[in-house]
C-alpha cells in the first residue's frame, strides 16, 4: 500500500512540475504531460480503490459489531450484493443502513478513472496526430 | 519505586510519634501504603490530644478536628505538627510542592480539583484543610484516572462529591474513574438524601426500597433522579449485546438513547424491557440481586429432590433446579441421590450440577484441592449418567476479596487440569459473587457464571456488574417451604435463569449419552469434504478437497475482495455448487474444551490462510497467514489500544484486560484466539496431508487434540517466549508489502497511530514491547492452564 502511496505522489508531483511548467502552455496539447497526469490519478484511483476495499478490515461482522455497533444482516448482504465481492462499485455494508464503504470512494474512483482514461485517449489522439501530420510534412 | 517526599514524610512520622502511646512504625521504604497513611491518622490523632492512638479515623478524631475549624497552612496555626500531616498526606497522594515548614496550599487546592469540591471565588475556603477533606486525604482514595478507570465514571465521582460532601452520611469519595464499594454507597446515600429518607446511611434497606417505588422515571424527566439513575446506569455498563458492548451518557434528561440503553440492560438482566426506570430496574442497577420478589424459573436447594418435591416445583413453575454432585458428610441432605436426577427430568425439569466442598476461607482454595474437587466432580458426574459438555458449577461461598482472588483462580486452574486429565468431559462454570465470577471468567475461562446475589452486602458483589457471561442468578432464599407429601419441608433458593438463546446454560435435559458436543460441526465437515470430493472428481480443480471446505465456510464473511487480495478468491463455482447441493454455512458450535461457541467461518478462513502460505523458515519471521489469523487480529487489537490510551497506557496491561477475556468486548476476543489456534493447527495437518475431515474428527472428538491446543499452536508456530514477542513485534512494524496494505487497513485506517512512529517515538519502543509482551503473555497463560 505504502508503495501505491509513494508511486502515486511521486507521480502527482511529477505531474504537477509537469502543469507548473505548461501552465504557461497548453498542457493538455502535449502528450507527455497528458500521460503524466494520467498516470497520476490511476494511481490515486487505486490507492482510493484499496481504502474502499479495506474499509470494513478483515473481519467486516467484528467492524459492524464493535466499530459500528450495528447488527451484521449475512442474508440482507447477500441478497443485495453488498458483501465486498464487487471489483467496482465497491459495495460493502453492514445491513441496510450502515455502509462500511464512504460515500466518497466510488465516485471518486470514477472521476479519477474517467480522468485517466481520457488523459490516455486524448495523448493518444495527440500522438497519432502528430504522427499523421509528421509523414504529410515528409511526402510534402 | 520509592519515592523521596513519602520517605521524608515516613521517617518524619516514625521520628515524631515513635513514644506514643498505641503507635504503629510505618515501613521507611518511600511507598504510599495503608500503613503509612494509620500512622498519619495515629500522628493526628496524638496532636488532637487522642491517647491511646488507633489505626482508625473514627467518629472521636472527626470530632476533633471539626472543632479546629479548619487547617491552614499560615502562621497562626496553633499546633505546627498537624500540617506537616497534611503536608505528607499530600505527598503520599502524589501532590508535591515546596512547602516550608507547612504544607503546600497550591497542591491542596489542586487535590480539592481533583476531588470536584473546589469552589470558585473561595480562595480561603480553597487552602483550607476541611476536617472531611482531612479524612478523605488519609485514605488511600486516588482523585486522578488510574488503570482501567474512565473519565466518565470520575466526572460522576466529583460530581457527588461536590454536590453532597457536606451532608453528614456522605464521605468524600474517589475520583480514579472506577465503580467500587464506596461509589455505589455514595450513590445510595446520595438517592437517600433526594428521596427524603431521613438517616441516610447508604443501605438499601426497606425504607429506601419502598421510596424507590414511587420514584419511576420515564422518558422525557429531568432533573437531579435522572442524574442518579443515569449515573448507575453508567456504573453497570456496559451491557453486552452480541459481540459489542452498548454504553450510556450521564445526563439530566431521560432521552431515547437513555430509553434505548435501559431496554438494553433490562433485556440483559432479565426484567420487563419497558425502557423506564422502575423499581425493578432501580434495584438491578444499585443492587446484585435486584428486586429479590420478582418471578423467576430457576431454583437450587440442598434438598433431594424426590417426586412430589419435583411435582411442587413445576406447579410452582420452576422449570430448572441445581443440584450439589457431592457432600462430604454423607448423612447430611445434599447430595444428588440415586434416580434422583431422573425423577427431576420426569417431572418434565431440567438440573443444573454444583460442586461445593465447604470452602469459606481463602486458604482452603489451592490448585491441589481445585483439582481434587474436579476428579470428584467427574466421578460424580459420570456415576450420575451426567451427560458429556455439561458445565458443572463449582462454589466459591463467601465473600472473596479482591486480594484473595489469586486463590480463587489458582482454585480454579487446579479444576481445570482436574477435568482435562479426565478426558475434559465437563466443562467449569463458577459460582459466587459478581467479582469472583468475573475474575475466574476472565482467567480461567469459566463457561458460565451462577451469581450469588442474594448476597448484595457482599464486598464481591458491591461495585461490580453483572458477568457477561451470567447464566444463574441466585436473588432470594425461601425457607421452610411445606411441600405436602412425602417432601416435607424445604429451603430452597430463587435463581433467575438465563435461557440458552439469550446466552445462558440450557442445563441438562437428559441422560442420553452424547458423542461430543462438537459432534454436529464433525458431521457437518464430513458431508462437506464427500461433496468436494465429488466436484474436484468432476472438474479441473488444483484445489485439494479440504481447501474447498475451508473456501466454502469462509465465503460469506470471509470472501470479499479484501481476503481475495489476502489470501486470494475462492472457488465461485465450487460454492454454487455445494449450495446446489442444500449446503449451507454453518453459524457456531461448542467447542468441547471450554464449552465456549467457536465461528466455523473464522476458523477456516484462518485456516485457509496457513494453508496457502507456508509457515516461515525463520522462527522469529510472520507471513501472510499469520494475517488471517492472530497477526490481523493482533492489529486490529493494537488499534483499539492506541485508541485507548487515556485507559491505558501500558500495552501489557490493556492485553491483560482486553485480550482473549471472555465476557470482554473486544477486537481479539477469547472466541478469535480459539479459532486462532485451531485454524492453524487444521491448517498444519492439511498440508501434512490429512483429509480436513479427518483432522476435525480426531480434534473435536473425544479425547482430541482441543485438549492441548494452546500447547501444541505456541509450540508449533510461536517455539519460545522470544520467539513470540518478536514475531509480534514483527507483525507490527515489518516493512512487508502484504503487511503493509493490512496494517493501512486495520491501523491507520482507524485513525490509530502506527506502530512504526510509536516505536520511533521516546519512549515508545518499550511500550510497544510492553503491548507485545501482553499478548505472550496471553498465549502463555492459556498453555499454563492446559498443564
Amino acid at each position: 500500500m505504502f508503495l501505491f502511496v509513494f508511486a502515486a505522489l511521486g507521480l502527482a508531483i511529477l505531474a504537477g512540475l509537469m502543469l507548473r511548467r505548461s501552465l504557461r502552455s497548453r498542457w493538455y496539447e502535449q502528450p507527455i504531460e497528458l500521460i503524466g497526469a494520467a498516470l497520476a490519478a490511476g494511481g490515486f484511483a487505486v490507492v482510493v480503490w484499496g481504502f474502499g476495499v479495506f474499509a470494513g478490515g478483515l473481519d467486516v461482522r467484528e467492524t459492524c459489531e464493535l466499530t459500528h455497533h450495528t447488527t451484521y444482516d449475512q442474508v440482507w448482504r447477500e441478497r443485495t450484493g453488498a458483501d465486498g465481492t464487487s471489483f467496482f462499485p465497491l459495495t460493502n455494508a453492514c445491513n441496510e443502513h450502515i455502509s462500511l464503504v464512504p460515500a466518497w470512494v466510488n465516485p471518486t474512483i470514477a472521476v479519477l478513472a474517467a480522468f485517466t482514461v481520457s488523459a490516455l485517449a486524448v495523448a493518444l489522439f495527440r500522438i497519432g496526430y502528430a504522427i499523421f501530420h509528421r509523414k504529410e510534412l515528409v511526402s510534402s | 519505586m520509592a519515592d523521596a517526599k513519602v520517605l521524608e514524610g515516613q521517617k518524619w512520622l516514625n521520628a515524631t510519634y515513635a513514644g506514643v502511646s498505641g503507635y504503629v512504625k510505618c515501613p521507611e521504604n518511600g511507598q504510599t501504603s495503608w500503613s503509612t497513611m494509620n500512622s498519619l491518622i495515629m500522628g493526628l490523632q496524638h496532636e488532637l490530644g487522642i491517647s491511646p492512638v488507633v489505626a482508625s479515623f473514627g467518629a472521636t478524631t472527626m470530632s476533633k478536628l471539626e472543632a479546629l475549624k479548619g487547617i491552614t497552612d499560615g502562621e497562626n496555626q496553633p499546633n505546627k505538627n498537624i500540617p506537616y500531616i497534611v503536608r505528607y498526606g499530600l505527598f503520599c497522594k502524589g501532590y508535591w510542592g515546596e512547602a516550608g515548614d507547612t504544607f503546600n496550599a497550591d497542591a491542596l487546592e489542586s487535590m480539592k480539583k481533583n476531588m470536584g469540591i473546589w469552589q470558585e471565588g473561595q480562595e480561603g475556603w480553597n487552602r483550607m484543610v476541611q476536617a472531611k477533606v482531612f479524612k478523605a486525604l488519609l485514605t488511600m482514595d486516588a482523585y486522578v484516572v488510574v488503570a482501567g478507570g474512565t473519565d466518565k465514571i470520575r466526572g460522576i465521582q466529583q460530581w457527588l462529591n461536590g454536590l453532597y460532601w457536606e451532608k453528614s452520611a456522605y464521605s468524600i469519595g474517589p475520583c480514579d474513574g472506577l465503580y467500587s464499594r464506596d461509589v455505589q454507597k455514595s450513590l445510595v446515600i446520595a438517592l437517600q438524601y433526594e428521596m427524603g429518607i431521613a438517616s441516610p446511611n447508604g443501605n438499601f434497606g426497606p425504607g429506601t426500597q419502598a421510596a424507590l417505588k414511587n420514584h419511576t422515571l420515564t422518558e422525557g424527566a429531568t432533573g437531579i433522579m435522572v442524574r442518579l439513575f443515569t449515573a448507575a446506569c453508567v456504573f453497570n455498563e456496559p451491557v453486552p449485546v452480541g459481540e459489542y458492548a452498548e454504553r450510556t451518557t450521564f445526563t439530566s434528561t431521560f432521552d431515547a438513547a437513555i430509553t434505548r440503553y435501559v431496554k438494553l440492560f433490562q433485556k440483559f438482566s432479565y426484567l420487563s424491557d419497558s425502557g423506564k426506570g422502575d423499581y425493578d430496574t432501580w434495584c438491578q442497577l444499585l443492587v446484585s440481586m435486584g428486586n429479590p420478589d420478582r418471578k423467576v424459573f430457576g431454583s437450587d436447594t440442598r434438598y433431594v429432590i424426590n417426586a412430589d418435591r419435583a411435582t411442587w416445583l413445576k406447579n410452582h413453575d420452576y422449570q430448572i433446579v441445581g443440584r450439589y454432585l457431592y457432600s462430604p458428610d454423607p448423612n447430611f441432605e445434599k447430595e444428588i441421590k440415586p434416580g434422583e436426577l431422573e425423577v427431576i427430568l420426569d417431572a418434565g425439569l431440567r438440573f443444573f450440577p454444583i460442586m461445593q466442598v465447604h470452602g469459606r476461607d481463602a486458604t482452603e482454595y489451592t490448585y491441589t484441592t481445585g483439582f481434587q474437587h474436579a476428579l470428584i466432580a467427574h466421578e460424580k458426574a459420570t456415576t450420575f449418567g451426567i451427560p458429556r459438555g455439561s458445565v458443572i458449577y463449582f462454589a466459591v461461598d463467601y465473600d472473596a476479596t479482591q486480594d484473595q482472588m489469586d486463590y480463587i483462580v489458582r482454585y480454579f486452574n487446579g479444576v481445570v487440569a482436574g477435568l482435562a486429565d479426565r478426558g475434559k468431559k465437563y466443562v467449569h462454570g463458577v459460582y459466587g459473587s459478581r467479582n469472583v465470577c468475573i475474575n475466574v471468567t476472565n482467567k480461567t475461562y469459566a463457561r458460565y457464571s451462577f451469581v450469588s446475589g442474594m448476597s448484595w452486602g457482599f464486598s464481591g458483589n458491591l461495585g461490580f456488574p453483572l458477568p457477561a457471561n451470567w447464566s444463574l442468578n441466585q436473588i432470594k432464599e425461601i425457607s421452610g417451604i411445606e411441600i405436602g407429601g412425602t417432601g416435607g419441608k424445604i429451603d430452597l433458593d430463587n435463581t433467575v435463569w438465563r435461557l440458552r438463546e439469550d446466552g445462558g446454560d440450557p442445563g441438562v435435559s437428559s441422560l442420553a449419552a452424547v458423542a461430543s458436543p462438537a459432534a454436529d460441526f464433525i458431521s457437518y465437515i464430513d458431508q462437506l469434504y464427500a461433496i468436494a470430493q465429488d466436484y474436484k472428481a468432476a472438474n479441473s480443480t488444483h484445489r485439494s478437497a479440504s481447501q474447498l471446505v475451508m473456501e466454502f465456510v469462509r465465503h460469506e464473511d470471509y470472501g470479499g475482495m479484501n481476503w481475495g487480495i489476502l489470501i486470494g478468491p475462492y472457488d465461485q463455482d465450487w460454492v454454487a455448487y455445494a449450495k446446489s447441493k442444500g449446503h449451507k454455512v454453518k453459524e457456531d458450535f461448542v467447542d468441547p474444551s471450554s464449552g465456549y461457541e467457536m465461528g466455523p467461518e473464522h476458523l477456516l478462513a484462518t485456516a485457509n490462510g496457513h494453508l496457502l502460505f507456508a509457515q516461515p523458515t525463520n522462527a522469529k519471521s510472520v507471513n501472510a497467514g499469520d494475517i488471517a489469523g492472530w497477526a490481523g487480529d493482533l492489529m486490529t487489537f493494537y488499534a483499539n489500544w492506541r485508541n485507548d490510551e487515556q485507559q491505558y497506557a501500558s500495552g501489557k496491561a490493556y492485553c491483560d484486560a482486553k485480550l482473549a477475556k471472555p465476557g470482554v468486548s473486544s477486537s481479539f476476543s477469547f472466541k478469535d484466539l480459539l479459532e486462532d489456534a485451531d485454524g492453524y493447527l487444521i491448517a498444519r495437518a492439511c498440508a501434512a496431508g490429512t483429509p480436513i475431515n479427518q483432522i476435525v474428527r480426531e480434534h473435536y472428538g473425544n479425547g482430541g487434540g482441543h485438549h492441548t491446543r494452546f500447547t501444541q499452536y505456541f509450540n508449533k508456530r510461536f517455539f519460545t517466549a522470544t520467539d513470540c514477542k518478536d514475531q509480534a513485534y514483527n507483525a507490527l512494524t515489518m516493512e512487508n508489502e502484504t503487511y503493509n496494505v493490512a496494517r493501512t487497513a486495520l491501523i491507520l485506517a482507524t485513525g490509530a497511530q502506527s506502530p512504526t512512529v510509536l516505536a520511533n517515538l521516546p519512549g515508545g519502543f518499550d511500550k510497544l514491547q510492553s503491548f507485545c509482551q501482553g499478548f505472550v503473555d496471553a498465549i502463555i497463560a492459556r498453555v499454563g492452564a492446559e498443564s
